[in-house]
């Protein structure tokens, strides 16, 4: 009996510690969710520079490995790609008391993975807006700084890739161009011919040449049309490199082709 | 007492103290949600009360829970009464049809990026007067839900921004 009334004793205390944290907490549990959730990434630092707090989209979206790596460890003012960018100086203005707009911060992502072991991501580049703003005490003196991260854009490799990819299938009977391949892209030619090569193996230039040489082949298939007419309908020139570049890729000439289909019919 | 006796027994023992680790674990959850509300004292409200760009919270009956201080000036700027009226999302003045989708499908889990808004501010307030001047200064705004521990939706987020 002492035991029930003593378990009952606990229970209503439990209960009641819980409403009075719960009560007193509601609002500040409620701002705390309202960071967590929120969709872009927010870090606070110590007025030292030193990560104090992230949450879930810094995490997710810039690529940082856990909460531990990054608090009490990261510093804002040690940073390399920000000082990198020469925008130091115009982050410090933030323990001035000021706000601190910097638009288009385009971070390359392989200097994050160097310089801060983010999770190693298809990612190129990261643009983003980028909002510090102080945090005063009573006192009105800085406490803390916050910083914004507007994601604008998340240059991945393979996005950029389908877009090439996407342009040269649909120009395919034009003359291969590389800067028309890699406008579309929106990169310059030396970094899309690195990018695509370094994600598909090849060059952009053998992909076209490949895609032209599987569209003969299916007109080919086609015995309506001569072997000369399937390499016209596909704006190559049968007389002449073209015939060869076949041969190369495919192992065997045009009419050798067209042969073998017949026969395997 | 025979062996089913004992048997019995003790898979009650196990069951209790199976009860007793849910609810001891519960418990410690409950305290380290505690400490680091009490770790990160005030800075939750700060970072939402300092961000230079209006924010509103707000429940499903659309009644403004929260709002930090570039609400109130916005609010200000854009209306003499700001402040008089009941602080709520007025659905009905909302003429822009992205914003009205955003703010009824946040309640649902999606989140929204909204651009060229025209007079987002008139949902807040009955008073239409901006003038064209004053129009179009936050004309991009991101609708976000926030849910309870159990997965509800208690409220939506709304950031105004430039």
């Amino acid at each position: 009996m002492k035991n029930q009334v003593d378990d009952n004793q606990v229970n209503d205390m439990q209960n009641s510690l819980a409403k009075s944290f719960q009560s007193l907490f509601e609002k500040k549990e409620l701002l705390a969710k309202v960071i967590e959730c929120f969709p872009y990434p927010i870090q606070i630092f110590s007025i030292d520079g030193t990560a104090r707090l992230i949450n879930k989209a810094a995490l997710e979206m810039i690529g940082i490995r856990s909460v531990e790596s990054h608090v009490g460890k990261y510093n804002v003012f040690e940073d390399p790609v920000v000082q990198k960018l020469g925008v130091m100086d115009q982050v410090k203005q933030v323990l001035k008391g000021k706000t601190v707009y910097l638009t288009d911060f385009n971070a390359p992502y392989q200097d994050l993975i160097r310089y801060f072991n983010v999770v190693d991501r298809d990612i190129q580049m990261i643009s983003s807006d980028i909002t510090c703003f102080p945090l005063l005490n009573t006192e009105g003196e800085v406490e803390y700084f916050a910083a914004l991260f507007i994601f604008k854009k998340v240059y991945q490799g393979r996005e950029e890739i389908t877009r090439a990819k996407e342009y040269m299938e649909t120009h395919w009977l034009e003359p291969f161009d590389l800067s028309a391949t890699a406008k579309a892209a929106c990169l310059s030619k030396a970094q899309f011919s690195k990018l695509f090569k370094k994600h598909t193996g090849i060059t952009p230039r053998e992909y076209y040449i490949n895609y032209k040489i599987n569209k003969l082949k299916e007109k080919l298939l086609d015995s309506n049309l001569s072997v000369g007419q399937a390499f016209t309908a596909c704006n190559m020139d049968y007389n002449g490199h073209s015939a060869k570049l076949f041969r190369d890729k495919v192992g065997v000439s045009p009419s050798e082709y067209r042969k073998m289909l017949k026969q395997n019919e | 007492m025979d062996d089913k006796t004992k048997e019995r027994l003790l898979d009650e023992l196990a069951e209790v103290q199976k009860i007793l680790k849910e609810e001891t674990g519960i418990q410690g959850q409950m305290i380290r949600k505690f400490q680091s509300l009490i770790a990160n004292n005030g800075l939750f409200s700060q970072i939402i009360d300092f961000l230079p760009y209006p924010i509103a919270i707000f429940t499903p009956r659309y009644t403004l829970a929260i709002t930090n201080k570039a609400f109130a000036a916005e609010t200000k700027r854009l209306f003499e009464n700001a402040g008089k009226e009941g602080a709520r999302i007025l659905k009905y003045k909302i003429d822009d049809t992205q914003l009205a989708v955003a703010i009824t499908r946040v309640f649902a889990g999606d989140t929204f990026f909204l651009k060229n808004l025209k007079n987002p501010f008139s949902m807040f307030s009955e008073n239409t007067g901006q003038s064209a001047q004053q129009t179009g200064r936050f004309n991009r705004a991101v609708v976000f839900p926030v849910p309870a521990n159990d997965a509800e939706i208690t409220h939506g987020v709304i950031m105004f921004m430039p």
